[in-house]
């Protein structure tokens, strides 16, 4: 049995493509059969060019970089600071005091 | 038509899902040391103006549970592509719109419902926490601004805490091809 190739779509929905040609005890014996192979596996190569190129383009697709945006504008200001307190947890005030 | 995803209000109160345009965010230089003991410092911080989207839950700001607002930056798709020039290509935006790309949320604009293109993108992959009074007092000079409705307020948040709560795996199975 032929091996099936599968190949990625940019829509992410699987691209099957079935080898045309059947087992070697089917090889073509005569001139006319040769040539018509050869012809099939030329068509059956260049079917597979454009799947994979494809296929390369859906995994680009998934794998981005990401550029953090600027903001809209950007302004330098002067400012005076003092020694910063360390900070304190917020109080945590319960609103049920049924627990025992 | 679609709905409209936003409504008019006025007045200080706070909520999820309100734009705040052109708030101001302080960045402190790399350098940055603070002074010594009871001294004070003079220093040049920068000043990001962004426009943005609240996180925080409403209820948590109702109850003054949080002094400090945790917000994102929003921007409009033309801008977006400006920087990230990968989202030009087509069906980028439909796969933003899906949810299929972690990190970008799409909002239709309040104006323009119906003009894709016109939507806005919140990124939550700048998140800037601002005082409450600052903003609020930032709304008072707005004055009327939009809200984001129910049910996209709902729909909003739920994108936000699956991007905070997604975990990334050392080595995860092939994909199926």
């Amino acid at each position: 049995m032929p091996a099936l190739l599968e190949k990625r779509s940019l829509v992410g929905w699987p691209v099957i493509q079935r080898p045309l040609q059947s087992d070697d005890s089917a090889a073509p014996q005569s001139v006319d059969g040769r040539e018509l192979a050869a012809r099939i596996d030329q068509a059956q190569a260049q079917l597979a060019e454009p799947a994979e190129a494809w296929g390369e383009l859906a995994d680009e697709i998934d794998d981005f970089d990401y550029r953090p945006m600027p903001p809209k504008r950007f302004f330098t200001m002067r400012v005076r600071m003092r020694r910063p307190e360390r900070g304190r947890p917020m109080p945590f005030v319960f609103d049920d005091d049924d627990i025992d | 038509m679609i709905q409209p995803w936003w409504e008019r209000i006025g007045g200080p109160g706070l909520a999820q899902g309100d734009l705040l345009p052109d708030c101001i965010v302080p960045i402190m230089p790399p350098d940055y040391e603070p002074p010594l003991l009871d001294d004070e410092g003079d220093y040049t911080f920068g000043g990001a103006v962004f426009d943005l989207i609240i996180i925080t839950q409403s209820c948590d700001l109702e109850n003054d549970k949080a002094p400090l607002v945790a917000t994102c930056p929003i921007f409009t798709i033309a801008d977006y592509e400006r920087e990230n020039e990968a989202f030009k290509r087509k069906g980028r935006w439909e796969q933003v719109r899906k949810g299929q790309i972690e990190g970008l949320y799409l909002l239709a604009s309040p104006d323009e419902p119906d003009d894709n293109r016109k939507a806005q993108v919140a990124d939550f992959h700048q998140i800037y926490s601002l005082p409450v009074g600052y903003l609020i007092n930032h709304t008072a000079r707005l004055g009327s601004r939009w809200r984001l409705r129910s049910p996209y307020l709902e729909h909003y948040s739920q994108a936000f805490a699956r991007f905070f709560m997604r975990v990334g795996l050392p080595s995860d199975l092939p994909p199926f091809r």
